[in-house]
């Protein structure tokens, strides 16, 4: 009885043992992201076709979501109404100290800095991204990963890694679609709703607006495009517990791939653009 | 295990602590980047009196209104101060080593920036590493205007210099053309004395002598 209870563990025990148990599982995480990126070689080696067919799917979506332009559409949506608000807000409260006809710098500085990243982010994790979990999850549970295993398909390259890729590259269009209709947005509301002279706006937005800022802004959103797809296919790929267990895994990924692509973004945005706002303000 | 067999050689733990290690790497790196600590400069020390208020690091350096470096450090208490200026590498070849430097401000108010002035005989060498230079001055302080203003102030009440300027001004009031045509006279006066000045000067010469004279 004695020696039982000698091997008990107390309270602070176990928690070192779920600490451990933690550590463990955060790093068996990190094995699947490495595993999964060094894996990219083969989609290209063997998993071409599916690459091809995962894009196509990704990019204008099928079936019912084909219908309203997929991933596209919600892009799209989702960057009009932040360059709506670049134009709302901005106009009205530049206009306070009368200096609205600074609108076009608003649109060309914050519009590419940090809210058409963010956005486009944001579209990306909830619909390819918590896609890919669902679609990863649902094959788990019906043990169809376990299958592809036994009949020998390399599962980690042609489900994670294709996706990872082919999410990089759905990324580049999107962003141009998001970048446009930000600027596009912000413009429409300026000129024409609030009725400010085109050409003043477009003065102050072209000569603010930044090539290398522009392209800065693809590398970020490419970064992060990365980030959110391995993340998700981790949760997908691991997901357990029935249809239940896979909404709760889409649940995770998409907390997870939210915060991840935040704080790239926010690294990425620090680290290049400094304190230095790379333009020259006189007076 | 997701990961299948025969690929398990490392184990979890140390992904973690790579993991780890590579984060914090990284966040290292981005403050660094953040502050352009990786940027490539030339170092150049000014020297001056005083930097002046609102001298911050980072501060720009301009030479002809464009921007060729910025401050990097800034040590003073004692006199003088001195300013670790880092100059981008790519227009230091178009700085000559005897350029001239000067601490202005953007505005009465704005932050401070250090003028590169170029001299009027450059010297064919161009700025190189650690080359010493000194300010010409620093722009006066606005609270320095102030505080002397202030100093005027107590002196002087302003509802009697403002009484005074009143009466002045009512005085002088319509009487633009008149006083015009009195400095034109006063000027025809002082013209033709002038001409005469030899004469007058002979004049008092002659009448010092004389009241010389009486006296002894």
């Amino acid at each position: 009885m004695n020696r039982v209870a000698k091997f008990r563990p107390t309270g602070f025990e176990r928690k070192i043992s779920q600490w451990v148990a933690g550590w463990d599982r955060i790093g068996s995480q990190i094995q699947f992201h490495v595993k999964t990126l060094t894996s990219i070689r083969e989609v290209f080696l063997y998993y071409r076709v599916e690459l091809i067919r995962l894009v196509a799917q990704m990019s204008m979506g099928v079936g019912a979501l084909a219908m309203i332009g997929g991933t596209v559409a919600v892009i799209a949506i989702l960057t009009l109404s932040t360059g709506a608000l670049i134009a709302a807000q901005g106009f009205s409260q530049l206009g306070q100290i009368g200096v609205e006809a600074l609108t076009g710098f608003a649109s060309a500085y914050f519009n590419v800095r940090i809210l058409a990243p963010l956005t486009a982010e944001f579209a990306l994790a909830a619909t390819i991204g918590a896609g890919a979990t669902a679609q990863l999850g649902a094959m788990r549970i019906n043990e169809e990963i376990d299958a592809l295993e036994v009949i020998g398909v390399r599962a980690i390259a042609y489900l994670a890694s294709a996706r990872v890729l082919a999410g990089l590259v759905v990324v580049v269009p999107f962003y141009c679609v998001a970048v446009v209709m930000t600027f596009f947005a912000a413009r429409f509301g300026t000129t024409v709703v609030y009725g400010q002279s085109s050409g003043v706006y477009d003065h102050y937005f072209h000569t603010f607006l930044s090539r290398t800022d522009l392209i800065w802004s693809f590398a970020q959103v490419s970064i992060a495009s990365v980030v959110i797809m391995v993340i998700h296919t981790y949760y997908g790929f691991t997901a357990s517990g029935g249809p239940a267990g896979v909404g709760e895994a889409v649940g995770r990924a998409t907390r997870a791939s939210v915060l991840a692509a935040v704080l790239v973004t926010v690294a990425i945005t620090l680290a290049v653009y400094g304190q230095s706002g790379n333009f020259h303000l006189a007076g | 295990m997701a990961i299948g067999h025969g690929q398990t050689r490392v184990h979890p733990r140390w992904w973690t602590l790579i993991f780890t290690i590579v984060v914090i790497f990284a966040a290292w790196l981005v403050g660094q980047s953040f502050n352009r600590s990786f940027r490539a400069y030339v170092p150049v020390t000014l020297m001056s009196d005083r930097t002046g208020l609102v001298m911050e690091t980072g501060a720009k350096v301009k030479m002809r209104g464009v921007q060729v470096g910025r401050v990097g450090q800034i040590s003073g208490g004692k006199q003088p101060a001195s300013l670790k200026l880092e100059i981008d590498p790519d227009k230091v070849a178009l700085i000559p080593a005897n350029v001239g430097a000067r601490i202005s401000a953007t505005t009465a108010f704005g932050a401070k920036y250090v003028e590169l002035v170029y001299p009027a005989d450059p010297s064919t060498k161009s700025l190189t590493t650690g080359v010493v230079l000194r300010s010409e001055n620093v722009t006066t302080e606005v609270n320095t205007v102030f505080q002397n203003l202030v100093g005027v102030i107590r002196q002087v009440d302003p509802a009697e210099l403002n009484g005074v300027l009143s009466a002045l001004a009512e005085g002088l009031g319509g009487q633009g053309a008149r006083i015009g045509e009195a400095i034109s006279g006063a000027n025809t006066v002082l013209v033709a004395l002038n001409a005469r000045s030899h004469v007058i000067r002979e004049d008092w010469r002659l009448f010092r002598f004389q009241s010389a004279l009486i006296r002894s």
